[in-house]
Parts: C-alpha cells; structure tokens; sequence
C-alpha cells in the first residue's frame, strides 16, 4: 500500500537535530550536504537501521514505523546503500531476490511467480547478461545498477538511495534518469529520496530538494532553487 | 541444475554408506566378530557422525550469523564453555574420572553459559559481528585457560587422560547414549535448516539483512542458542574437536553456492564423512595405538584451511 511519509522532531544527538517534514506520495526528493552533514543518519534513521536512540517520529501512512516489526517496515521502506561488501558468491540474480523477502519465502512456489517482474527488471536496468556471475566480481557500477533493482523488486512505498549512483558510468545513469522520470510521469506513487554529490543527476530525477548542514535542514524547497548557486551557498559557504 | 543438485546429494549418501561400512569393518584389530564389532565399532562409528553432522551445520551457522567465512565455533569460545563444564563435573570429586552421564548436561551448562554471556553482551551493547567475534574470541582463551588450571589443581596424575579426551575422542560412548546423541544433533540440525532463509540473509551483513525485513537481534539470539547446545552435545560426546566447523562449510559451498537450503544439509554429509574416516584413519595409522580423531581431522583440515585462505586471496583478485 502506498502512502506518504512524516517525519515529526527527529533527533539523533549529536549529529541531527529536530527533524521535521512530509515525504508526499509519488514524491521524489534529493538530500544534498557537505560530509558529515547527516544525510545517511537521516536515512538510516527513516529506515530503522539506526542503532542509537534517537528521538521524535517516522510515521507511514499514520503508523509509527518504530512499532512496526522488521518485515512490515521492509515492505513500505527500502534502503539502498553505495555498495555490498559480500565474503560469499551470491550471483546478481539471488542477492536481487532476496528484496522479497519481506513479502513471500524467497525459494518458495511465489519465488517461481515473482521471478516473472524480477526478469523484466533486470532486463530493464540492461544487467540481464550479468544474472548468473558472482556480485562480488562485478564492478562497482553493475553492483549499484544491481542493488537498485533490488531495491525496486522489494516493492516499498519510499526508497532511500544513499550514495547508490556514485559508480555508476555516464550512459547508464541516463537511462536511470529516463527510467525514474517515466515512473514519476506513471504517477506508480512510489517516492524516493537521493542522497547524491552529482547535482546534474539530482536535478534530473528530482522535484524537491532539502540542503542539509550540521544535522539541521537549511533549505527545503523546489530543485531549480536549491541546486542554483544561491541555493547552495547556505551549505557551501565559500561557493 | 536440479539433476545436478540431486546427482551430487545422492553421491554424497552413497559416500556416507560407504564409510560407514568401512569405519565397522576396518579398525585396529582384524577380523573382529559382528559382536564385538556392534560392542566397539558401532558407537564410534555413530558418534564420529553425530559430531561431524553437528560441528559442521554449526559451522556453517556460525559463518552465517558474522557473514564472515573464517569463523567456526571455536571463535564464539561456546565450545571452550562447553569444555570447561565437562571438565567441572568430571572432576566434581576431585578424580579425573572419564564417565559419560553427567557429562551431557555440565558441558550443555557451560556451552550455555558462555553462550548466554555472549547474547548478553550483545543484546545490551547492540553490539555489530565483529566485535561480538573478539568478545568470542576471548572468552574462548578464557575457556582454555581455565580447562588447563581446573585439571592441574583439581587432579594433576589424570591430566593426561583429560588431554586424550581434549583432543577428541570418539570411543567414550556406549552404542544407546552414541544413538541418543545422533539423533539429538539431527533433530537441531532439522531446527536450524528451517531458519535457511533467515541464514541466508546473514550472509548480506547486517544492516543488507536488516534492510531487507530481517529481525535481526531475535534471529542471532536464536540461532546462537541453537549453537551452543549443538556444540555443547558435540563436545560433551566427543570432546575439543576442530577444523570440521571451519573447513566444511567452504567445501559444502563449492558445488551448489551459498543457499543454505543447500547447503544445510550437504554440510551435515560431508562433516559425517569427514569425521569417520578421521577415525578410521586414527585407528588404522600404526594399531593398536589410536590417534585422537581430533587431531586427525586437524592434521587434514590445517592444509585444507590454508587453501581456502590462498583461493580467498584469488578472489579478490580482480
């Protein structure tokens, strides 16, 4: 089920600091800040992977997440981190089924049915010939192409994409940005957040941008206005 | 792959026949009568099983549950608790007495208790896979120290007899207790391969399981529960045996992968053959001496071990 995202006084001492706002439905929205700003405590903490105690509220569609059990939240929220630091030969294929786990058993009879939309993901990303190699021997880049299809398989409400694009080469990324732009246009009402240092990238697959500094937000606002010059100068002072 | 994965599950049951048989009909004394062979043979053979079925699921387990493929129960130190109980009651009248019945549960007590220390410390420090891997580590040299201290002080003339038992030592059980043992460890092996799922989201890490809708603090507590009775019952059975933990889940993922699935039960064969042709081989070296079927399987599994590090090491060649 699909469904908007609040965020009420998120505090993560020391590093965020009262956190508020609304992720809409269908919403696409880029975090950009300088290192250290607070832009992956953030997600992990929509996410609940945060291990500290933090203060305030993620709520999804009304429920508070931290109430949820692990499975319930995997199925309305997925994160995506720069990479997967694996010791075992998984092939690209298993480590993408494993995003439903939070929904069916994984090598069960659904497994057979889902592998259907799974196929035609991977096809889609244009990973298809890589299905059957080892993930840890593929390059950076088809790793990330392959952890966001995953992420994409595990059929959430909201995507946290934390850095997932960093190695990924010049002509896949376009096809990313068509991809995500024809799923926005689709109104699928999927949201996604960006945590991103390509500001070109962001500005193509985003609508919404928040500037983040020193665990606070300094600019919340339309994308045109927080990736121009002025926009940035609130977190890169000496721009 | 389906043909392939039941050509190689029904060569490994064939294998497993086969030594069986071998380790009843060949030992240290020849053309022994059926009687003595069921009387002698029999229980070894049934306890060599057990503990290789036993160790080598618990391996794999292990391995799961830090995502790291060098660690085996040895590193959670659960054995050396396991140890260390069976070493107390043994010596609870102050004589090294090599007994059995009181064995089981002091050694499931001390298994249970460095276990319980290690889900205590993980539980109030969130503690992430490699710190809990040193925590391990060191109560697993806190466990051998005390071994070796409790024996001298206790009971210095039977230290020798407790160092055979140390080593692994397969010949303490009558064939009912060998039975009982066998089909305990099958029974928590059976617990185990129903988390399988769960096993193979550990091997993502952490956070990738987490990400994915594992409950990971009750999955790691649970399954390291399972652990320290499977290896508490292996060491109270058989005593200190290792490498079976550490070697054979890499041979049992060679073929099909890492899905535990898989992988589960192709360890639980191959760790069975593993360990009766150690004691076959312990037996058969220069009879009627017997080599500790411990130090067998780490005279085979030390190279094996190195070999996996240096396959590891091409691996990361890119």
């Amino acid at each position: 089920m699909l469904m908007s995202v609040e965020v009420l006084g998120l505090s993560l001492h020391p590093i965020l600091h009262n956190i508020s706002l609304e992720i809409e439905r269908g919403e696409s929205i880029a975090i950009v800040g300088p290192n250290g700003a607070g832009k992956t405590s953030f997600l992990k903490c929509l996410a609940g992977l945060q291990t500290q105690t933090q203060e305030g509220l993620v709520r999804a569609g009304g429920m508070d997440l931290g109430r949820l059990d692990s499975r319930k939240r995997a199925q309305k929220i997925a994160y995506v981190s720069e990479d997967l630091a694996l010791e075992f030969d998984w092939t690209l294929e298993e480590i993408v089924s494993m995003g439903r786990y939070a929904h069916d058993p994984l090598w069960g009879r659904n497994a057979a049915m889902n592998r259907e939309r799974m196929g035609t993901l991977i096809e889609t990303f244009g990973i298809a010939s890589l299905r059957n190699h080892p993930f840890r021997r593929l390059s950076g880049g088809e790793r990330q192409m392959g952890l966001i299809v995953r992420a994409l398989y595990q059929n959430a409400s909201l995507i946290l994409f934390d850095e997932t694009t960093s190695k990924i080469d010049l002509e896949r990324k376009r096809m990313l940005v068509r991809w995500f732009r024809a799923e926005h246009e689709r109104k699928s009402g999927v949201s996604f957040v960006w945590v991103d240092h390509d500001l070109g990238f962001l500005s193509e697959v985003s609508r919404r941008t928040l500037l983040m500094r020193s665990g606070k937000i300094a600019f919340d606002g339309p994308t045109e206005k927080g990736l121009a010059k002025e926009g940035l100068r609130l977190i890169y002072p000496s721009l | 792959m389906p043909q392939q994965k039941n050509k190689t599950f029904a060569l490994l049951a064939l294998a497993l026949v086969a030594s069986v048989w071998m380790g009843l009909r060949f030992g240290s004394v020849a053309d022994l009568n059926l009687e003595w062979i069921l009387e002698l043979r029999l229980p070894r053979v049934v306890v060599a099983c057990g503990v290789g079925l036993g160790l080598a699921v618990a391996g794999v387990v292990v391995q799961s549950l830090f995502a790291n493929p060098i660690c085996d129960p040895y590193s959670l130190g659960i054995s050396s608790g396991g140890t260390l109980g069976a070493v107390f009651g043994l010596t609870m009248g102050g004589v090294w007495v090599p007994s059995v019945g009181g064995t089981w549960v002091w050694s499931f007590f001390g298994a249970a208790l460095f276990g319980g220390i290690m889900v205590a410390v993980s539980r109030r420090r969130h503690l992430q896979s490699h710190a809990l891997l040193l925590v391990g580590v060191v109560m697993g040299l806190v466990g051998s120290s005390l071994v070796t201290v409790w024996v001298a002080l206790t009971d210095p003339i039977g230290i020798s007899q407790a160092m055979v038992w140390l080593l692994g030592d397969l010949s303490r059980l009558r064939t009912p207790e060998a039975v009982f043992f066998l089909l305990s460890v099958i029974a928590i092996s059976v617990q185990i391969w129903s988390q399988h799922e769960r096993l193979d989201l550990l091997l993502l890490g952490e956070e990738d399981a987490q990400t994915l809708g594992l409950d990971l603090v009750r999955t790691r507590n649970r399954l390291l529960f399972w652990v320290c009775i499977l290896v508490g019952f292996c060491v109270s059975a058989a005593g200190m045996i290792g490498f079976v933990g550490l070697v054979i889940p890499h041979l049992a993922r060679r073929p099909m992968g890492p899905r535990h699935k898989m992988v589960l039960p192709l360890a639980a064969m191959m760790g069975a053959i593993f360990m009766v042709w150690a004691d076959l081989v312990g037996r058969a070296i220069k009879p009627p001496i017997e080599i500790p079927a411990g130090v067998i399987a780490a005279l085979i599994g030390s190279p094996l071990f190195i070999w996996i590090l240096i396959r590891r090491g091409h691996a990361y060649e890119r």
